[in-house]
């Protein structure tokens, strides 16, 4: 024997789509449904309050007409006025959800919600039914009853068998419509079921959106926290690609940080050995800032590496010029979106202090004498790579002294904004570092940065920052840590 | 057939509003124009996401031997676009 829910086509059957949603989007499902329920239900309440003005003064008139005997017709007007007190009662648990005393007490609120809803929808049946055997006007009911099917859409174990049932009779109904004179009970009866499954239909409609609605606001957030894991661990793998720390040396101390402005950042250094003790360094900023510009970066990262190594490995003296030309061009081939990268490439020579170096578009590197004397370093200019084929690349040279500091920086440092909308600047990074002492790469760089941070005193970042500085035959020994 | 294009963008040019200036300037690409002059006398910042897009464009008109002409710069704005080398295929106009 089927059940009554199978003979509901699916599309219609809430009971059997919810089977096909896993456990957890079932479970925020009826949790999102019970909070709107609880939300809504003091508002129903107030509907209700109003009703029952009305409820009362049919009762009073009847009182008043002698109606409330014990004929036929009387009884069923005892049994609408029990229906009415019922509405009235059920008002009450209601407003009770109000109270935070029962709407943080979850059991508690189950129960009063159910209440309510049971004690109202129970009665506006009864008197439905009640007023089509005694002939009296419904209109009020029919209001009620649209009201609360729509909002709760009868939520509870009887739905499916009054939908059911509902949905048969109407179409008796319609079929006997045109017999109305005969048959008037039957057909008054029919039309109230007739509402009553309009209210179905209309209801499981608007339920159906709201259940979409949870499911889909459910799964982007589920979406949205998977993305936010991803770009956690991208953040971490790129931060821990830069390269490790140097050894602590006598002749050289390099030190490098990249600050990224969104998780991911478009700025990388990069300093690793090349033959004979040479060191090859890069600091690189890709335009544009998050994602896209570090997947560029990494890209373009790996281009200079490996295009440093493999010339290394074979011995062939390192032109920077014409390295940074090659891996100009190899970053232009198939860049249709025309991303760039602006860069500082330089080949150190720890033994001589030999620095010479590219500037591809990039902020001027500075170098900090021995003495405290801070200037900017001038070379020929140079294309951002990547968006322009065949460009030429010409290094300047220079002997660093002992003591000396090359200091390179992203525009991160000379754009950071304060609360004035005002830029860090080249003069400010000039002014924190001229007339210092610096003993070390890496404290040249954490004397920067806090002249930066009391500057933007803390707006949050705009744009990645990063820096990377060299000192030369330091007065006293750095340790990389 | 000479056709110039002029497009007058205001405010920002960055990450926030480089992609409907893209949009905005390839919609005016359609035909055969083969001169585009952006006039940016009313765009107080121009970030290296809004540079892309120039560039972009720029490319654009150097496939069909169009120009790309950019007038009435800040000097703040032509700075910025000639210490990264692109005032080759972005001309720079007062």
């Amino acid at each position: 024997m089927k059940s009554l829910s199978d003979w509901i086509p699916n599309a219609l059957n809430e009971e059997k789509q919810l089977l096909a949603l896993s456990a957890d989007e079932r479970r925020i499902i009826q949790e999102r449904g019970f909070q709107d329920d609880v939300a809504l239900a003091p508002y129903i309440a107030y509907a209700c309050l109003i009703f029952m003005v009305t409820f009362i003064i049919v009762d009073i008139e009847r009182y008043r007409a002698n109606q409330l005997d014990f004929s036929v017709v009387g009884l069923f007007f005892w049994v609408a006025l029990l229906c009415h007190i019922v509405v009235g009662a059920s008002i009450v648990p209601a407003l009770m959800l109000k109270w935070a005393r029962f709407n943080q007490d979850r059991a508690a609120a189950t129960r009063l919600l159910k209440l309510h809803q049971s004690l109202l929808i129970w009665a506006l049946l009864v008197l439905a039914i009640t007023a089509v055997i005694i002939h009296a006007r419904f209109i009020r009911l029919a209001a009620l009853l649209v009201l609360v099917n729509l909002i709760y859409v009868l939520p509870w174990r009887f739905r499916h068998t009054i939908n059911g049932v509902s949905l048969v009779t109407s179409g008796v109904t319609i079929f006997l419509q045109p017999m109305m004179k005969i048959v008037l009970p039957i057909v008054a009866f029919g039309e109230v079921l007739t509402m009553v499954s309009l209210c179905a239909l209309g209801g499981i409609s608007i339920h159906r959106s709201r259940v979409q609605g949870y499911l889909a606001q459910y799964r982007e957030s589920l979406y949205l926290s998977r993305l936010r894991e991803e770009i956690s661990v991208a953040s971490q793998l790129q931060q821990s690609m830069l390269p490790d720390p140097w050894p602590a040396s006598q002749m050289f101390a390099v030190h490098g940080l990249m600050r990224p402005a969104q998780d991911i950042g478009g700025d990388f250094y990069d300093h690793f050995a090349i033959q004979d003790g040479a060191v090859c360094m890069v600091i690189a900023d890709v335009c544009g800032k998050g994602i896209p510009a570090g997947l560029f970066s990494m890209s373009a990262k790996s281009a200079l590496h490996a295009t440093t190594l493999q010339s290394s490995s074979l011995r062939i003296a390192l032109d920077p010029g014409a390295l940074v030309a090659g891996v100009n061009d190899l970053l232009n081939d198939g860049n249709k979106d025309m991303l760039f990268v602006t860069a500082i490439y330089a080949l150190y020579e720890p033994s001589t202090g030999r620095f010479d170096f590219v500037n591809a578009g990039h902020v001027k590197p500075m170098l900090l004498s021995s003495d405290g004397q801070a200037r900017w370093l001038d070379s020929p200019k140079g294309t951002a790579l990547g968006a322009r084929p065949n460009r030429r690349y010409a290094a300047a040279h220079l002997e660093l002294q002992p003591g000396d500091t090359v200091l390179m920086i992203t525009d991160g440092v000379t754009e950071a904004l304060n609360d004035q909308f005002e830029e860090f600047g080249l003069d400010r990074v000039m002014a924190a570092l001229n007339g210092s002492m610096i003993s070390s790469a890496r404290d040249c760089i954490d004397q920067l940065l806090a002249a930066v941070d009391t500057f933007t005193g803390g707006v949050e970042q705009s744009d990645d920052i990063t820096c990377m500085a060299i000192c030369h035959r330091p007065t006293d020994v750095c340790m990389a840590a | 057939m000479s056709l110039t294009v002029k497009y007058e963008p205001t405010g920002r040019f960055d990450a926030s509003t480089s992609a409907q200036h893209q949009l905005a300037l390839i919609d005016l690409l359609k035909d055969e124009v083969t001169a585009l002059d952006i006039d940016f006398s009313n765009i107080e910042f121009l970030s290296s996401a809004g540079l892309r897009v120039l560039l972009f464009v720029a490319h654009q008109m150097e496939k069909r031997s169009g120009t790309l002409q950019v007038t009435g710069a800040k000097p703040e704005i032509k700075e910025i676009i000639e210490a990264v080398g692109f005032d080759d295929i972005v001309h720079l106009k007062d």
